[in-house]
């Protein structure tokens, strides 16, 4: 019974780490799904190199269910595991998130090979990825 | 106009029957007329005769020839036995022994004749009915014994035995022709069938009808079911293929697009040197005649589609045909 109990917490903490997983690439990519659907490439062009950090710019709304997010990890005291897969995360799961994001839309779509081709659009990428990767990390490890 | 059909179908099986019926009265008028011109003492025929050519009359076409021709054998050697007598017994013995040649059953049949005059005695002048003398015949089998049936060799015998228990069975239940009627009478299913149309009555007829219906019916939906069960599986096979040629659509575009951001990275080399790259870029794009930046516009060769190139690409990729250019060869 017990080793059955032990199996089935294993399942909840994998299946809660995957839907953290999927949350935070979803939390980091968010802005830049917007992105890549409402504007132009000259825009997005601008837009990178105007603006660093994504998780500056995120809206109040976003910053609220990325605080939940947060929260619930603490509250199942699963920071490690959270921080583990955090470490796990590259930019290929950001582009593959962005890209099935953009399957319905040709401009969407269009605008993320414009971002993939670009040296820059991709550091810019990368460094978000990491930016946000640190902000969780720290905000896990708050007291 | 099926009601006709089916009128129509009505007739024509009972002329079938009525002929048929006809035909055996026919055949049976023709031996009883040819049995009482070979007969040389009995010019006009005993029941026990008619009863013979009944029975020689309802045999099959090949073994009635057998007992005619052997019947006619037995008549040139003179015998003067009625057909009443001799029928019969070469009925049994053609029966008992369907391979031995006409002599063969002759012989057997005329030392039977013998045989059964000498156990039979006087009873045998009383009984002029065949069920009387094959009655008689039965009982006298019972009394057999190797004492009693002293003068027959060894092989009459045993002949004569077999026969004469043929004889009495063929008596019992004189075998008939068969015809398509006795398959329908033996086929519980045909019969009913029959019954179903002969059986009179249109309210029969109906319900005959609505059961054929009925069953064309269910066929015609078992049919049917097949059909839809077999394009219910090519669907789902074509549904299926429609899926795994998306996910591999998808596969590839994802890795073009992997491909072409591993290069983009690669080409960057250190994070820090990009930021000042980016940063003399930037610059240089804000520098310009216009204040924007320089997005160039290519239009695929495979596709046609407008494909956006940033400043600082080296590989682009069509985002709609996947085929891929270099900037410096443009």
């Amino acid at each position: 019974m017990e080793m059955v109990l032990e199996k089935f917490k294993g399942i909840a903490i994998r299946t809660l780490i995957n839907l953290a997983r999927d949350e935070i690439i979803a939390e980091c990519t968010r802005g830049i799904v917007k992105l890549l659907r409402d504007s132009s490439p000259e825009d997005i062009w601008e837009y990178i190199n105007t603006h660093q950090n994504l998780m500056d710019d995120l809206p109040p709304k976003w910053r609220k269910r990325v605080e939940k997010l947060v929260n619930v990890a603490k509250a199942k005291k699963l920071e490690k595991q959270v921080i583990e897969v955090l470490d796990r995360i590259t930019v290929k799961d950001i582009l593959k998130y962005l890209y099935l994001k953009t399957a319905k839309n040709l401009k969407a779509r269009s605008n993320l090979y414009f971002i993939a081709s670009s040296p820059t659009c991709m550091n810019w990428l990368k460094n978000n990825l990491e930016y946000a990767k640190s902000y969780f990390k720290e905000r896990l490890s708050e007291g | 106009m099926k009601e006709l059909e089916r009128e129509e179908l009505r007739r024509a099986r009972l002329a079938k029957l009525r002929e048929y019926r006809l035909e055996s009265e026919k055949r049976v008028r023709d031996l009883e007329k040819e049995l009482k011109s070979s007969s040389n003492e009995n010019s006009s025929a005993s029941i026990a005769d008619i009863e013979a050519a009944k029975m020689l009359a309802e045999l099959p076409e090949e073994q009635r020839k057998k007992v005619l021709a052997v019947y006619s054998a037995l008549k040139s050697a003179g015998r003067g036995e009625s057909a009443s007598m001799l029928i019969p017994l070469t009925i049994s013995s053609v029966l008992s022994n369907p391979n031995a040649s006409v002599d063969k059953t002759a012989s057997v049949v005329l030392q039977t004749i013998e045989h059964v005059n000498r156990l039979m005695g006087e009873r045998r002048e009383s009984g002029s009915n065949v069920s009387e003398l094959i009655k008689g015949v039965a009982e006298l089998i019972r009394e057999i014994s190797p004492k009693t049936s002293g003068g027959m060799d060894e092989d009459l015998k045993e002949a004569y035995k077999t026969f004469m228990r043929a004889a009495v069975d063929y008596y019992m239940n004189p075998p008939r022709p068969r015809t398509w009627l006795d398959d329908i009478l033996e086929d519980p299913k045909k019969l009913e069938i029959v019954q179903r149309i002969f059986g009179g009555g249109k309210e029969k007829d109906t319900e005959y009808l609505k059961l054929l219906r009925e069953m064309k019916r269910d066929e015609k939906e078992f049919q049917m079911m097949l059909k839809k069960l077999d394009l219910d599986t090519k669907l789902k096979l074509l549904q299926m293929r429609a899926e795994a040629e998306k996910r591999a659509a998808v596969e590839r575009g994802f890795k073009r697009l992997i491909a072409a951001a591993s290069e983009a990275l690669g080409e960057t080399g250190e994070e820090e040197e990009e930021v000042e790259g980016k940063a003399e870029r930037e610059e240089s794009v804000r520098e310009g005649k216009t204040g924007k930046p320089k997005i160039e516009t290519i239009i695929c060769d495979e596709c046609g589609a407008e494909i956006k190139v940033a400043p600082d690409a080296k590989v682009i990729v069509c985002p709609k045909c996947g085929a891929k250019y270099s900037k410096k060869a443009e």
